[in-house]
């Protein structure tokens, strides 16, 4: 098991023939993933990589069957587009690599997606990989690269950004363990699934036995984490770090929802509702192998060791 | 996210039906006599600054007389507080207001929809008004029209006013929910609202559009003058700033985020901290450097990230703008474990690091660190080895053993070595 995706998920790429479609179609082809179709409207009868490309959504889904996953690589204006047609085609997890995507066209899109029932993830996210199983989207870059971060194990990563989910891939892997599941959720302010999705799934995941999280000033979603664990629907270890401590008020990257979010948006903030609700908060990024070997003795289950006592070995140094 | 001076706003709600109070924009007080024989009676006079808390601030000034709003108009005019913004004031009738409300449609991005907020506690306290009292928040489609009868039937749930200001209140929430999205707003808020026993005027108006929309909207930007940058918070953005802004819209592989947090490095010496320029891979990893960086007492004058894998250019460029700010004491690159071509990072690095420093091939003359982790990371080091980086005493080349804190700490010792020698 894994979440999201493995190796039975059946992959579909719309923005094919582009420059990055390619690149994408590579990497994951090389990391075992089963990339069915293309999709590109006036290039349909080509192949990238081997892998055919069609006009549209619905014609790959007659040609090829059934598919579980689309990654949505084209141009940011014609990202809202390109998720419509996935979602009327039925396709039930779509993942948006797309860099800077209107604010308004995501969320219209999201309403169109929630209506459906159908999963998003991101926009402008690197992407999700259960190690040795799949890959969609561009986490990892080179195929030898790949091999020396990921590799399968009982760590589930979420992360906003895309950068630092493949730094704590590598911090958990130096720590001689390999994840579950590696997912980045996109780093723009309004994105599709949060931390409470991934959570819940890692949660349910029997291969998951603790999840590493990067969190930064801005937005709540680190706060769903907190309300999960405090309402008991999660009771995996979470291991946290919430970056942005010293980020001025004015400068909060982007963002006007700080008129929402108030001072929950604060880093001091969000360590401090998760430490309250049980969460392993980190002062520093790179002892987050050192907490996980206490709690994962030997890649297996979960071990005892409580927050609390963590943070008084932390606090006394 | 580019936000609108207050004139800009008033002319947009202007346009969608918003009541403002009546004024003129001026630069010099001949502008202000002029303004204030057109409008007449007591006038407001309000500075065009991006930065909320004006009122606070004790910026906004109302004046009675022509005399007294060329006197006191032409002390704002200049006043310190301008930066780099053209010093224009905004004069406007005075307005009674009876109650002061505040209105806002706003991008929630946890409920991922617009949200419309209402609360009776506008003016100066208004954080701390929606603090105590949530307010009315409802969300709405982002591709359905707000009707205005859906406004009245929660605005008269939650506050039961009278009908009539209730009906206006409600016509007027549904033109700002149409203006949110006809723009494609981040957050158009009006605060103060004015209730003057008649009707409602927006006293103040602040709006901020999605640079990523403006893009696609160049009438609108055209028309408004505006540039798009980085977010900046509250003031124009730098020339070097605009020149990154530039990089990415002539190149679209990868993308470079620039913004200058402190330029000069004032803030930082002013809190007796050390001004270090910072190039980063990854935004997360700037802002886990940032966290390391001001304990041990540096403080980034810059946030740079170059991530999604751009080319070789491209890097160079935004280099070369990092080293181009100058007032900073040191210099620290730390890439993310990350999946972009390192090599090509390091190329580009290398080649204004070579144009800026010409004459010590490349060396600068301050204490920097390099950290490459990701894939190629031991050729980009290689690279820089191979052009004489590590025989510098005070450079530094880290590889994937490094963490973020770690690099920092070799910073810290540079530093800490080029002090000590500078005392001795």
């Amino acid at each position: 098991m894994a979440i999201l995706v493995d190796e039975d998920t059946r992959v579909l790429v719309q923005g094919a023939t582009g420059a990055s479609g390619r690149r994408a179609i590579r990497l994951m082809k090389a990391c075992g993933t089963r990339v069915v179709a293309g999709v590109t409207p006036g290039r349909g009868g080509e192949a990238v990589e081997g892998v055919p490309v069609y006009d549209t959504v619905r014609e790959a889904v007659d040609r090829q069957g059934p598919i579980s996953c689309s990654l949505v690589s084209v141009p940011a204006q014609g990202v809202e587009e390109a998720v419509a047609e996935a979602v009327d085609a039925g396709i039930p997890l779509v993942v948006v690599r797309s860099e800077r995507v209107p604010q308004h066209d995501v969320l219209r899109l999201l309403e169109g997606a929630r209506e459906r029932g159908v999963r998003i993830l991101g926009p402008n996210t690197i992407g999700i990989m259960s190690p040795g199983r799949c890959l969609v989207g561009t986490l990892g870059g080179g195929e030898e690269f790949v091999g020396q971060v990921f590799a399968r194990g009982p760590v589930g990563v979420v992360s906003r950004s895309g950068g630092q989910a493949t730094t704590l891939a590598y911090y958990v892997r130096r720590a001689g363990m390999g994840q579950s599941t590696v997912v980045s959720v996109g780093g723009d302010a309004v994105v599709g699934m949060g931390w409470r999705e991934i959570l819940e799934l890692f949660q349910a995941d029997p291969e998951t036995a603790a999840v590493v999280a990067f969190g930064e000033a801005g937005g709540t979603m680190e706060l769903e984490a907190a309300e999960l664990l405090a309402s008991g629907r999660v009771t995996k270890p979470l291991v946290v770090y919430v970056a942005g401590r010293y980020v001025a008020e004015e400068t909060r990257f982007g963002h006007a929802g700080a008129v929402v979010e108030g001072e929950r948006g604060r880093a001091e903030y969000k360590r401090q509702a998760l430490r309250e609700a049980g969460a392993w908060v980190l002062d520093h990024l790179d002892e987050v192998g050192e907490v996980l070997g206490r709690l994962i003795p030997r890649g297996g289950e979960a071990g005892g060791d409580e927050p609390a006592e963590q943070r008084d070995a932390a606090d006394g140094r | 996210m580019a936000r609108l001076f207050e004139f800009q706003a008033k002319a947009l709600l202007r346009e969608h039906g918003v009541l403002v109070p009546r004024g003129r924009l001026v630069g010099d007080v001949a502008g202000i006599v002029t303004a204030v024989r057109e409008l007449g009676g007591p006038v407001v006079l309000k500075p065009q600054i991006l930065e909320g808390g004006r009122a606070r601030r004790g910026l906004i000034v109302v004046a009675c007389t022509e005399h007294e709003a060329a006197e006191r108009g032409g002390q704002l005019l200049s006043a310190g507080f301008w930066g780099q913004l053209p010093r224009r004031l905004l004069v406007e009738e005075r307005v009674d207001a009876e109650q002061e409300w505040y209105v806002a449609a706003v991008t929630d991005c946890e409920r991922k929809a617009p949200l419309l907020m209402v609360s009776p506690h506008g003016g100066v306290s208004v954080e701390e008004g929606l603090r105590r009292e949530q307010g009315m928040r409802m969300t709405f489609s982002p591709s359905q029209p707000l009707r205005s009868y859906q406004v009245l039937d929660r605005l008269q749930a939650h506050y039961a006013l009278p009908s009539r200001q209730a009906a206006g209140l409600a016509r007027l929430c549904a033109a700002v929910a149409s203006l949110y999205r006809e723009v494609e707003a981040r957050l158009v808020e009006l605060n103060p609202l004015a209730w003057t026993g008649g009707g409602w005027v927006a006293l103040d108006g602040r709006i901020a559009l999605d640079d990523d929309a403006l893009l696609r909207r160049q009438p609108l930007r055209r028309r408004l003058g505006l540039e798009v940058a980085e977010e900046v918070g509250g003031r124009l953005p730098t020339a070097l700033e605009l020149d990154a802004a530039q990089i990415d819209a002539e190149d679209h592989r990868g993308s470079v985020h620039f913004v200058q947090l402190d330029p000069g490095g004032t803030r930082a010496r002013e809190h007796g901290l050390i001004p270090v320029a910072v190039q980063t891979v990854g935004t997360g990893a700037f802002l886990t450097v940032f966290d390391e960086l001001v304990p041990l007492g540096y403080s980034p004058v810059n946030f740079c990230d170059t991530s999604g894998s751009p080319g070789e250019a491209k890097i160079y460029r935004a280099t070369r703008l990092v080293l181009r700010q100058g007032a900073f004491d040191g210099f620290l690159f730390v890439s993310c474990v990350s999946s972009q071509d390192l090599l090509e990072t390091a190329r580009g690095m290398l080649r204004a690091f070579q144009e800026a420093y010409e004459a010590s091939g490349g060396i600068p003359p301050f204490p920097a660190v390099f950290c490459f982790r990701g894939w190629r990371d031991q050729e980009a080091t290689a690279l820089l080895e191979a052009a004489g980086f590590r025989r510098a005493a005070h450079v530094r080349l880290l590889g994937r053993e490094a963490t973020e804190r770690q690099a920092v700490w070799a910073l810290d010792e540079l530093m800490r070595a080029r002090a000590e020698r500078g005392s001795a």
